[in-house]
């Protein structure tokens, strides 16, 4: 059981075997005390089910085009949240969104996608995930490849963790150093294993179950600190998303090494909603956009009393956009570029991008004019620190949602 | 260990990967015999009647649930194990969905039939399987007639039941496609229409003939890469690590001079040596139903109780009559059951999950303990269920 005082952790450091090649520059040297600007640092990358509806999250309530395309699924001008410069506004189930924004906690990048962007959820999500567009996708995804090349921390178990019951590949890596905690209550319920099993002779099924039990026990103990956390007196919603975003908030105020978190929202569960709305869009936007802004706005609120949010970047994902026109049961078939949504309490707040031309559309599909792999970039370059990746390999247009002191 | 007297240790070890493990009496009573005989035992055991039955007639109105549950019970209470393990094994060699296959007396009534021909011969059960109502409309035979073909029933009998992925071409698809023709299910059953049927002469893997459905499968369970393919996941299902490959090589001879039969097939296995030896113990990571079956049969716990069980199987990976992909395929097993480690802490609440607790899944703000028809659990009984060592046979 590994407990990770920030002293054991610069310990850790020390003994961490040496640095990635990619790290060996010579311009690194000077930047040691950038090094300590970034440890710390946090990654929380939520995974928005099925295709947000970009249209729908930032509404262009100035543009004659998007009523006369969704006759029957347009969110009214009057009910959108007017953000500065009046052309567009956000879905009124953000308004708890709307606020972190207001706090310059917050911000929504518009027209985000990439070239032939693909309308299928496993390869997109697959895309967005390993943050590279080649084919057959990398094994590892954007975070996995930070967690194990250059963080101190990818010698622990717990330098990704999942919260959730799925996982995806946004923390997957070769070092094997994420975990998935899918039932938190039933790992701070497990008791350590009689040590009497340690005499058996090993077999490959054997050593992968000691390789499991570790890290459930890792986990475990993780989790066991983080109850001590204050998470319990912000208002999370009660959904699974909520209660694991409560735990990531947790974690993080209870000085857990692990460095990216995964989660997410909407499930293809048989009767859960997810942004795959091409089936009455409207009631399943209301449920999500609140859960989505509750969630965030418990979080900001947790973290910010704990001193911890500075150290934290949440940015949202989703398999694509929908189309412009809606479709003959109030809702939308798959589409290109949409929105993405990100907060922490050291970013550049409010709306970036462009709204797409609603008069330039292929195959009823928006044009991106944001690469994604732009944005994850930032992060990992300006946010966590570490050298670029050849495979975040976009535009390289200088998209910044990392505040200006990373 | 002389072949001929088996240890006690070694009785268990023949009940654990044969029949999902058995209580100390049952090793008492294969200790002293030679492994063959100890097999003939276990063999003779599975052939009693009752076992032929559903194991109790399932109304209309059967839920899946309920389907799930019985089969369980039967598991758990009947002398017949052998023979419920070589149907879990066929079982998810076919696949099976209840999202495709809504009808849940009918996936009773494919159960039933997989335990029948369970002990027969490998081509004689894909040959009866194939005509089974809720089988053909998992795999999309119904209503594949000569005006309407795909693809795709072909492309599951070979990919999934017998000669596996590489070993089949785009003219046996077509081939066994056109064999498949002409049946129609609804709710009376299943039909042939002769309509239907593309009649002609096809010719599969080397022989011309006018193939229907039954001979057609039959056929091609005959083939040297169906002997394999089988023979590997005999293998894998009882564990044991041949990595010369001599013991597969062995079962392919086997199965085509016995013409596929299930019984010659494990005789061979338990009379080699790789069954017995270093590497194959502590070599297999037991598939959920086996630990919640072998647990209730080696400690006599009885039939579980039936709605914490059903939940915690499905938390573990492994719902019944629901195999992953649609139905297309089975379980991925070993490593695959405790991915993500997770699923190991699943495991290990088994001892309360016996008891009637459910044990606290997913993200809900409180810890739930529902309890469900309270029994008592011995506590050293518990001890073993949340241990690594009682994770593997």
């Amino acid at each position: 059981m590994i407990r990770m005082t920030r002293r054991s952790m610069l310990a850790t450091l020390a003994l961490a075997p040496a640095l990635p090649k990619l790290l060996v520059e010579p311009a690194r040297a000077a930047a040691s005390s950038a090094k300590t600007r970034h440890e710390g640092r946090i990654v929380v990358a939520i995974r928005m089910m099925g295709g947000n509806d970009g249209l729908n999250s930032v509404i262009p309530i100035r543009d004659d085009r998007y009523y006369r395309a969704r006759p029957t699924i347009a969110i009214p001008k009057a009910e959108a949240i007017a953000l500065e410069g009046g052309d567009v506004g956000l879905h009124p189930s953000l308004a708890g969104f709307h606020e972190l924004m207001q706090n310059g906690h917050a911000g929504i990048v518009q027209g985000v996608g990439y070239p032939n962007s693909s309308r299928s959820h496993l390869r997109a999500t697959e895309i967005w995930e390993t943050g590279a567009i080649i084919d057959p996708a990398p094994a590892s995804g954007w975070l996995g490849r930070y967690i194990e090349g250059e963080c101190a921390c990818g010698t622990t178990e717990l330098a990704g963790v999942h919260l959730g019951p799925s996982t995806g590949r946004t923390l997957a890596s070769s070092a094997n150093n994420s975990v998935l905690i899918g039932n938190p209550e039933l790992l701070l319920s497990l008791k350590p294993a009689s040590r009497a099993d340690e005499r058996r002779d090993s077999t490959p099924a054997r050593a992968a179950l000691e390789s499991a039990e570790r890290a459930i026990n890792a986990a475990s103990s993780q989790l066991h600190r983080a109850r001590k956390g204050t998470g319990r007196r912000f208002d999370y919603p009660a959904t699974e998303f909520g209660q694991a975003l409560k735990w990531a908030g947790n974690m993080i105020e209870t000085e857990c090494p692990t460095r990216a978190y995964a989660l997410s929202l909407g499930s293809f569960e048989n009767d859960a909603p997810s942004f795959d709305t091409h089936i009455d869009q409207l009631p399943r936007h209301r449920t999500l956009y609140t859960e989505l802004s509750q969630g965030l706005r418990a979080f900001a609120a947790h973290l910010s009393a704990s001193g911890d949010f500075k150290r934290v970047i949440v940015v949202t994902y989703s398999d694509f956009g929908r189309q412009l026109p809606e479709n003959k049961t109030r809702g939308t078939e798959h589409g290109d570029a949409s929105v993405l949504f990100y907060a922490g309490g050291n970013v550049r707040a409010g709306l970036q991008g462009t709204m797409p031309d609603l008069g330039v559309v292929s195959n009823g599909g928006l044009q991106y004019g944001v690469d994604f792999r732009d944005i994850y970039a930032d992060v990992r370059t300006n946010w966590m620190g570490a050298a670029a990746d050849p495979l975040l390999d976009g535009d390289g247009a200088g998209i910044r949602i990392t505040g200006s002191s990373s | 260990m002389s072949r001929d007297s088996l240890s006690l240790e070694e009785a268990a070890h023949l009940l654990r990967r044969l029949c999902f493990g058995g209580s100390r009496d049952e090793q008492q009573a294969l200790r002293g015999k030679s492994r063959l005989a100890a097999f003939d035992i276990l063999w003779s055991k599975s052939q009693t009647t009752t076992a032929s039955a559903l194991p109790s007639p399932l109304d209309s109105h059967a839920t899946l649930a309920q389907l799930r549950e019985q089969w369980v019970a039967h598991m758990v209470w009947t002398p017949s194990s052998l023979r419920e393990n070589l149907t879990l094994f066929f079982h998810a060699l076919v696949g099976s969905s209840s999202n495709a296959v809504k009808n849940v007396p009918a996936l009773g009534a494919r159960n039933a039939l997989l335990r029948e021909a369970s002990l027969t011969s490998v081509p004689g059960l894909f040959e009866r399987l194939v005509t089974d109502p809720a089988m053909m409309v998992q795999v999309g035979m119904s209503g594949h007639g000569v005006d309407r073909v795909s693809d795709r029933p072909a492309k599951l009998v070979l990919e999934h039941w017998t000669v596996g992925a590489g070993a089949y071409g785009a003219s046996e698809m077509e081939e066994l496609s056109r064999s498949l023709t002409g049946w129609a299910v609804s709710d009376a059953g299943a039909r042939f229409d002769p309509a239907q049927f593309d009649a002609g002469t096809k010719t599969l893997y080397g022989k011309t003939a006018s193939f229907d459905a039954r001979t057609a499968v039959a056929h091609v369970a005959r083939q040297p890469a169906t002997a394999r393919r089988i023979g590997r996941r005999l293998l894998r299902h009882v564990g044991v690590v041949d990595p010369p490959g001599l013991l597969v090589q062995q079962l392919e001879t086997t199965y085509a001079k016995t013409d596929g039969s299930i019984r010659a097939l494990l005789e061979d296995i338990v009379a080699s040596e790789a069954f017995w030896g270093k590497e194959s113990r502590a070599s297999l990571i037991k598939s959920p139903v086996h630990l919640v079956v072998g647990a209730c049969r080696e400690f006599g716990l009885g039939a579980p109780p039936a709605a914490p069980v059903d939940a915690w199987l499905t938390a573990c990976g492994q719902t019944l009559f629901d195999t992953p992909n649609n139905g297309e395929g089975g379980w991925k097993d070993q490593e695959a059951w405790i991915t993500p480690p997770d699923r190991l802490a699943i495991r290990y609440s088994l001892g309360d999950v016996l008891g009637g607790i459910s044990p606290p899944l997913g993200f809900s703000s409180a810890p739930s303990s529902k309890r469900s028809g309270v029994r008592r659990v011995p506590e050293r009984v518990r001890r073993t269920l949340a241990s690594l060592s009682y994770q593997l046979a």
